[in-house]
């Protein structure tokens, strides 16, 4: 799932558009939007706002660390030679609040420019921030997103809206910059989740195995810490290209009489494995 | 857009972090002058990036990227006990860079790091400094990296050798998989230098090995440093056990015999496979499917992991490349 976290509507709406999402309604506190496999929140403006959506969406969706992305999308003020319509990747975060400064991983490849961003709690005019952007969430919501999420999976993108002058920005302005944004940086949003995707794990234990070995669990009378140790055995015998069903199998014929003999024909059978 | 696919990380070194105190120092620029077209981003210090959380040591692989940083400890350290000292007593390793160019699925440094990313000390001068007030020792300049597959980059193995060549009491062992002897082909052999290659049969080095030269590129490189004078150890280590080990370790002292005499060589060492357990444990953790691992069951925390049969396992190899 792609998750979304922005500041304003106006940055959300192009996303809300594409995506034909729905309002979250059992969501009263929060803007929430779901559709399709995106979800996206509007937190309004600073470093509060953007924590709570960032723990309320992660919540909501019961996030896998595994497949799921997330990302800040929205405006920010650019020193050139950004310019105003440039989308930009955040490659280090720099927090006012903290001084602290964190590194985005850059592993996938992206047809946008990229700057370091520095996060206050207010706007600000260009002497003030010593990076190529300035915003007022960007730092927050890849504190608070670490909290779930590995590094690689967290994502801050920009789109310039001003030369640190926020006050020139309106919002029919904002609003059609973001639109001219939205559809290049979700297609780049779908291909990074693809191309995050864990290989699939070749020693996982298919449903034949799996059954043989909750029937052996059942014949021997295995404990649960017994079941463990013996399917991670199972594992290590796949990854071996060991074919084990057949022991599975011949050992869940006859239930042991009591938990003394499925001890014994237990240890029998982990050294069937472990030789 | 759409056909950004699966695979489209990007490519090595895109990006490369400078410390701010390392950016003046003229190995960083020399080799930042080698990447025109990186995003160089500077950093307070290198941990900043090597030490974060939530990273991934399998997905970085995919695209490592470069820190540039000082040293300012710990220019050397000794030797580890699951090493061997080739009975020097004074065994000492320096790792001027941390990770290495490939990817090796047994390789300990996929436990000890948190990081896939390559780190890379540009004041050598101050191992130097430092290496000078503990001589005469046996310097392992190539255990937690391999330095001449980053010669072309960083250069260090010439700054090595001609370290060595002013100090006889400095006897330095690089260790490689590497190919790449043609970076160093301009330096002289010196006595107290010798070149270490890891070999593993062509079936593990091709499978667990990757983006190492092969057996067959090793072997003549193996050759051509013997032709030229060098000292050359050849180490077999890790043996791993895996189905039908035997016969492939028999292929492969075949093929050395067959590409060098092992009475030219300074000696033949061979090990078993083994870990601290710390590391083991994160390594699993990285490859849960591995054929290699899935050979080693059971282990205690705080004690080394290691093959049950291991002097059997050693004993066995050792035979096979034991001069007749």
């Amino acid at each position: 799932m792609i998750l979304i976290v922005s500041a304003l509507q106006l940055e959300a709406e192009p996303f809300i558009a594409r995506n034909r999402m729905k309002r979250v309604l059992t969501r009263k506190s929060l803007q929430l939007f779901k559709g399709g496999s995106a979800m996206l929140a509007v937190c309004g403006s600073g470093p509060v706002g953007v924590a709570v959506a960032v723990s309320e969406i992660m919540s909501f969706a019961g996030v896998n660390p595994d497949r799921d992305l997330i990302a800040n999308i929205g405006m920010a003020g650019g020193r050139p030679p950004l310019a105003p319509g440039d989308i930009a990747v955040c490659n280090k975060i720099a927090c006012s609040f903290t001084g602290r400064t964190l590194y985005p991983e850059m592993l996938i490849s992206h047809p946008f420019k990229e700057g370091a961003l520095e996060s206050f709690g207010k706007p600000v005019h260009g002497g003030v921030c010593g990076l190529d952007l300035a915003d007022m969430e960007g730092a927050f919501f890849w504190e608070a997103a670490s909290f779930y999420l590995p590094a690689s999976r967290i994502h801050c993108i920009k789109v310039v809206s001003d030369a640190f002058e926020p006050e020139s920005v309106s919002r029919k302005l904002g609003a059609s910059l973001m639109k001219n944004a939205a559809a290049t940086i979700y297609d780049w949003l779908e291909a990074a989740a693809e191309a995050l995707l864990p290989d699939d794990v070749k020693s996982a234990l298919d449903e034949r195995q799996m059954r043989a070995l909750d029937e052996v669990c059942v014949s021997l009378h295995l404990t649960f810490a017994m079941k463990s140790r013996l399917e991670a055995l199972c594992k290590k015998a796949n990854a071996r290209s060991m074919d084990f069903l057949p022991i599975l199998r011949e050992e869940a014929l006859i239930r042991a009489e009591g938990k003394k003999e499925g001890k014994l024909r237990y240890e029998k059978l982990i050294q069937r494995f472990v030789q | 857009m759409k056909n950004l696919s699966k695979g489209s990380f990007n490519k090595l070194f895109s990006h490369i972090y400078v410390e701010k105190k390392a950016s003046c120092h003229p190995k960083a620029k020399e080799i930042l002058s080698r990447f025109p077209s990186s995003q160089v981003i500077l950093i307070e210090h290198y941990k900043d990036v090597f030490c974060r959380r939530g990273q991934n040591f399998t997905l970085q692989k995919k695209s490592p990227k470069l820190i540039l940083a000082v040293r300012s400890s710990k220019f050397i350290y000794a030797g580890s006990d699951m090493c061997d000292s080739f009975g020097n007593s004074n065994f000492v390793c320096s790792s001027q860079i941390m990770n290495c160019l490939y990817d090796c699925e047994y390789c300990y440094l996929r436990g000890m790091y948190s990081s896939a990313n390559i780190v890379v000390f540009v004041n050598i001068e101050d191992t130097f400094s430092e290496v000078l007030k503990i001589l005469p020792a046996y310097i392992c300049v190539s255990y937690d990296s391999d330095l001449l597959a980053f010669e072309g980059l960083a250069g260090f193995v010439r700054e090595w050798l001609e370290f060595c060549e002013r100090n006889p009491k400095a006897t330095i062992e690089i260790r490689t998989k590497g190919g790449s002897l043609s970076s160093i082909e301009n330096c002289k052999p010196i006595p107290n230098a010798m070149l270490a290659w890891t070999l593993s049969p062509e079936p593990i080095a091709s499978k667990f090995e990757r983006g190492a030269p092969s057996l067959e590129r090793r072997l003549a490189q193996m050759r051509r440093a013997l032709d030229a004078g060098w000292k050359v150890r050849l180490c077999v280590d890790p043996v791993l056990k895996l189905n039908g080990w035997r016969e492939m370790y028999g292929q492969l002292a075949k093929e050395c015999k067959m590409a060098v005499k092992l009475t030219e060589l300074l000696g033949v060492s061979v090990g078993a496979f083994r870990a601290n357990s710390g590391y083991f444990k994160k390594m699993c953790g990285l490859q849960p499917d591995s054929e290699i691992f899935a050979y080693i069951d059971g282990y205690s925390s705080g004690e080394a992991v290691r093959y049950s049969d291991e002097e059997e396992i050693v004993k066995y190899v050792s035979e096979l490349f034991e001069i007749p």
